[in-house]
């Protein structure tokens, strides 16, 4: 017979059973606490690297939809202007700046003068205010600048400068007092003479000391009064200055202009000219038959290679290996350009002659070092006009100046 | 006889048994605790060093903000290995003497105080930023990306905050890079 008690006594299944659950239950408690505790942990870092990320990302689309902004503000684009990048969209609103800056009166549009400074008197090009927007999750991201169109400062300090003789025939006029746009003579009593564009100007102006300009035939120099002596007259020298290069005239960085250079050989000479034309060749060739010269802009003509102080042999920059190389080193040639109404500025390797009964206003300069510049013929003229410097500058778009930069 | 229940030393030695189990719990559960709580107090302590240097980082980048062209010379006021200074005119009125324009001062600094970093703006007096700060490390850059120790010239900068918790578990370094752009854009 079995005992009953006994049995009891020895592993009750049911007791057992109970006490084991109670610790199971204790255990995933505890496990869930802990990884409940893990979990918020992990959360908490979670949301705060992507708030991080939202926040970085939306300063990135803001930072592009003003990139966006000033180059679409250059080329007189509309705004607001909308776009996406990557797929985070930007806004960028535009407004102008408005500020009192003499405290003369109420506060008035601000402006970038060609000097470098704001004013509200209208002196330069306007200051726009743009303002960039974009939004990345809970975070909204706002970048403000400021900015104002660039223009081509055309800065030249006489009619016709070279960095070679210059010899004058027939019955050619030089004439570097300040002329308007249309070629007629503002002030020619005007002795001002702090370098500014609207000033009288010296005839011509030679950047080698050793370089003389030889007035033949009937030709004629006018200029500023001051500088109205020796013989011929109206001639600065001013050996300190040498110019390169057309960017070296333009106060660009070397090579800016190299992409709108136009191959010589393919290049067929329109009678006008418009904006900035960059010839790498001769151009208005005497063998051609002349060319007319019309328009409004910038005329180059120069060898990208070719550098005039590397071929002076009393410069320090001279370059035997290059200057007896002239087919891949030597200076291009502005030949006979004979007839029309140019406006603006002509800058040349070497010119053979300008000729014939064109007008230009504006200024040509004359890199080349060869003494064999010849100017003149007919009843050409070369008339110093700072109105037609400044339109010929304004007609070559360079990217608006950046003034100032905020985000919140 | 199946009512009798345990016997008394049943009734003990489950006692103890459940005693060492439970005291094994209690102490492995406070351990757990104390891992917790110096987790939480490394994860608080690296992203109030993050928050910081961001506020910073965000804050530098407006140095020098010149709309009216009156913020002349060094826009950066001081560059120090282990602190920064910069004016800006943040409400383009012309002047860099205004506290609080909208969102920002014009005249703030940050530098590092016992184990606080410290925001000062117009010359007043810091407040603390955060804490847990071991130290500040500012490195300054033209635009070349020399070092350099000219303001004027300054084009980047490198930031560098060192923290720590008080109990050591979690230290660490936010970095971070700034341009400045109002030293690099004309006014």
């Amino acid at each position: 017979m079995i005992d009953g008690s006994e049995s009891t006594r020895f592993t009750p299944p049911r007791d057992r059973r109970g006490f084991a659950l109670i610790a199971v239950l204790i255990v995933m408690v505890v496990l869930g606490l802990i990884g409940s505790a893990a979990l918020s942990l992990t959360a908490g870092d979670q949301k705060v690297t992507r708030l991080f990320a939202d926040a970085n990302q939306a300063d990135a689309a803001a930072t592009a939809g003003l990139e966006h902004a000033i180059a679409v503000y250059q080329t007189n684009g509309t705004f607001p202007l909308s776009g996406t990048i990557n797929g985070y969209a930007y806004t960028v609103t535009l407004r102008r700046d408005s500020f009192n800056f003499d405290g003369v009166g109420g506060a008035g549009p601000v402006h970038l003068a060609s000097n470098g400074t704001l004013n509200d008197s209208g002196n330069g090009n306007p200051v726009v205010i743009l303002t960039s927007t974009a939004t990345k999750g809970s975070y909204k991201a706002v970048q403000t600048m400021r900015v104002a169109k660039g223009t081509l400062s055309v800065d030249i300090d006489a009619a016709l400068t070279a960095n070679a003789s210059i010899t004058l025939t027939g019955n050619i006029s030089v004439d570097g007092r300040n002329h308007t746009l249309g070629g007629s003579l503002i002030d020619g009593t005007n002795t001002a003479n702090t370098g500014a564009c609207a000033e009288n100007k010296p005839a011509v102006v030679l950047t080698d000391s050793l370089d003389f300009v030889s007035a033949g035939g009937s030709s004629d120099l006018y200029c500023n009064p001051v500088y109205n002596v020796g013989n011929p007259p109206c001639v600065a020298k001013r050996p300190n200055i040498v110019y390169v290069s057309p960017e070296d005239v333009l106060g660009l960085h070397p090579g800016d202009l190299d992409a709108l250079i136009v191959e010589g050989d393919d290049y067929v000479a329109p009678d006008t000219i418009g904006g900035l034309v960059y010839v790498d060749g001769d151009y208005g060739s005497g063998a051609a038959g002349g060319n007319n010269v019309s328009g409004t802009g910038i005329l180059i003509v120069h060898n990208p290679l070719y550098n005039p102080r590397e071929h002076d042999p009393l410069d320090p920059s001279y370059n035997a290996a290059k200057a007896s190389n002239p087919a891949v080193y030597g200076p291009r040639n502005l030949g006979n350009i004979n007839g029309g109404t140019f406006r603006g500025l002509i800058i040349a390797d070497k010119i053979d002659k300008i000729n014939g009964n064109i007008g230009i206003f504006g200024a040509v300069v004359s890199l080349s070092e060869i003494d064999v510049t010849k100017v003149g013929a007919g009843t050409a003229d070369i008339k110093y006009s700072c109105a037609a410097l400044q339109a010929a500058g304004g007609s070559f778009p360079v990217p608006p100046t950046r003034l100032s930069w905020a985000a919140d | 006889m199946d009512r009798r229940g345990f016997t008394l030393i049943e009734m003990l030695v489950a006692m103890v048994i459940v005693g060492i189990m439970g005291i094994a719990l209690v102490g492995f559960l406070r351990a757990q605790h104390q891992t917790v709580v110096r987790q939480n107090t490394g994860v608080l302590a690296t992203q109030n060093a993050r928050a910081a240097v961001d506020m910073l980082a965000r804050e530098l980048r407006n140095a020098g903000y010149s709309p009216r062209g009156t913020v002349s010379g060094a826009h950066l006021t001081t560059i120090d290995g282990d602190s920064v200074g910069w004016t800006s005119d943040m409400n383009a009125d012309g002047d860099t003497l205004d506290s609080s324009t909208g969102k920002w001062d014009e005249r703030v600094a940050y530098y590092v105080q016992g184990s606080s970093l410290m925001r000062a703006a117009s010359g007043g007096t810091g407040a603390p930023v955060t804490d847990n700060v071991d130290s500040l490390r500012f490195a300054f850059f033209d635009g070349a990306g020399a070092a350099t120790a000219d303001p004027a010239v300054v084009e980047q900068i490198r930031i560098r905050l060192y923290y720590s918790t008080p109990e050591g578990v979690q230290n660490g370094l936010i970095e971070s890079q700034v341009a400045v752009r109002n030293n690099i854009y004309a006014n």
